[in-house]
């Protein structure tokens, strides 16, 4: 039983050796890990770049049965990226100065509602959950493809209806 | 100089979020408070110091840690809120104790 | 000066940090004082490099970063399941 086991996944490795093919994920991965030897070996000499280059393609080779096949690079343009980047630390500090005096008055209550976003993409959905449980005052607790659950501190006394169209407005127009 | 500045507001927000791990009662607004003023004394700090440090391959470091600090920070959080609300810790506990 | 300042703030913190670990009445208070304690400890290790201009410290805290988060999220998957798979 465990040999024949050990012989079918014998097999699927060496069928996977023989399909092997440089595909642009490949491509991508060899230049994050590279980026990523330059920027903690801090060395710019030919010896280090040919040794970077030959542990690089080791790693990719050896990690060839991990990634799965249907791997989708983000696809943001680098300004969009940048901009986003820099309206979600102005968010951060503009919710946390509304979050200080909350901790000095000792008010405490939470509440749990939904929200329905109108984007259908997994990686942005995943994008802006994560963006609303990086901003102090929410965390997102569950997510089934558009629909989260968010936590919050502020009570409206609506079920949490102003707050979620507060939030849909805030991040959503980034996307279309 | 401003990395002072960004120093001194970064000791306010370390002093607030322990205060607020043990001014309230409840566990989710704990979760809420401390952590997420936490985050914000983590990139106060980093700020500062890029800032102090100038311009160099070292600031790009700190970018990194920056970075990977706001992917990390917020699928950690919500895998503790997500695991608590899965076990069926409720909202208001002393209330429903008392009906 | 300033940095000195800002690194026995942190390292109090740590440590008051380190009370709500004891005491906390339920296993997840344990896990978020945990969470805080790995944040603040990459920040001290961060502010000593700086303080004693040896850069190559921001290597040892990125890798405890990642060390930190692995922890975190395993031990609440743990927690979540009640250590059944599902």
């Amino acid at each position: 039983m465990l040999i024949a086991e050990m012989d079918c996944l014998e097999n699927t490795i060496h069928k996977g050796c023989c399909k092997m093919k440089l595909q642009i994920r490949h491509l991508h991965l060899l230049a994050f890990l590279y980026t990523f030897w330059f920027l903690f070996s801090l060395d710019f000499s030919i010896e280090n770049a040919l040794i970077g280059l030959l542990i690089c393609f080791l790693v990719i080779y050896l990690s060839k049965n991990v990634f799965l096949e249907s791997i989708k690079i983000f696809d943001l343009s680098l300004f969009k990226m940048v901009k986003y980047f820099l309206f979600l630390i102005y968010e951060i500090y503009l919710a946390s100065f509304h979050l200080i005096p909350m901790i000095i008055k000792k008010k405490e209550e939470p509440i749990i509602f939904n929200l329905k976003l109108d984007i259908k993409d997994p990686y942005i959905v995943t994008l802006i959950a994560n963006s609303i449980t990086l901003t102090p005052g929410t965390i997102t607790i569950n997510k089934e493809s558009s629909l989260l659950t968010v936590l919050s501190i502020k009570d409206d006394k609506q079920n949490g209806k102003l707050i979620a169209e507060d939030i849909k407005k805030t991040f959503q127009r980034f996307f279309f | 100089m401003i990395y002072k500045g960004l120093l001194i507001l970064s000791w306010i927000y370390i002093v607030f979020g322990i205060i607020g791990l043990f001014r309230f009662h409840n566990i989710y607004t704990r979760f809420l408070v401390s952590s997420k003023i936490d985050t914000v004394a983590f990139i106060t700090i980093i700020f500062a110091i890029m800032i102090r440090t100038g311009f160099e391959l070292i600031t790009l470091k700190l970018f990194v840690v920056l970075f990977f600090f706001m992917i990390s920070n917020p699928v950690s959080t919500h895998m503790i809120v997500k695991s608590a609300y899965d076990n069926g810790l409720p909202l208001y506990p002393a209330e429903k104790r008392g009906v | 000066m300033f940095i000195n300042i800002t690194y026995w703030v942190l390292i109090a913190a740590i440590i008051i940090t380190m009370v709500r670990l004891i005491l906390g009445p339920t296993i997840w208070d344990r896990l978020l004082s945990l969470n805080l304690i790995n944040a603040k400890i990459v920040l001290v290790i961060i502010i000593y490099g700086v303080k004693t201009d040896n850069m190559f410290y921001i290597d040892i805290a990125i890798t405890f970063a990642l060390i930190g988060f692995l922890c975190i999220a395993l031990l609440s998957k743990f927690v979540r399941t009640g250590g059944r798979h599902k």
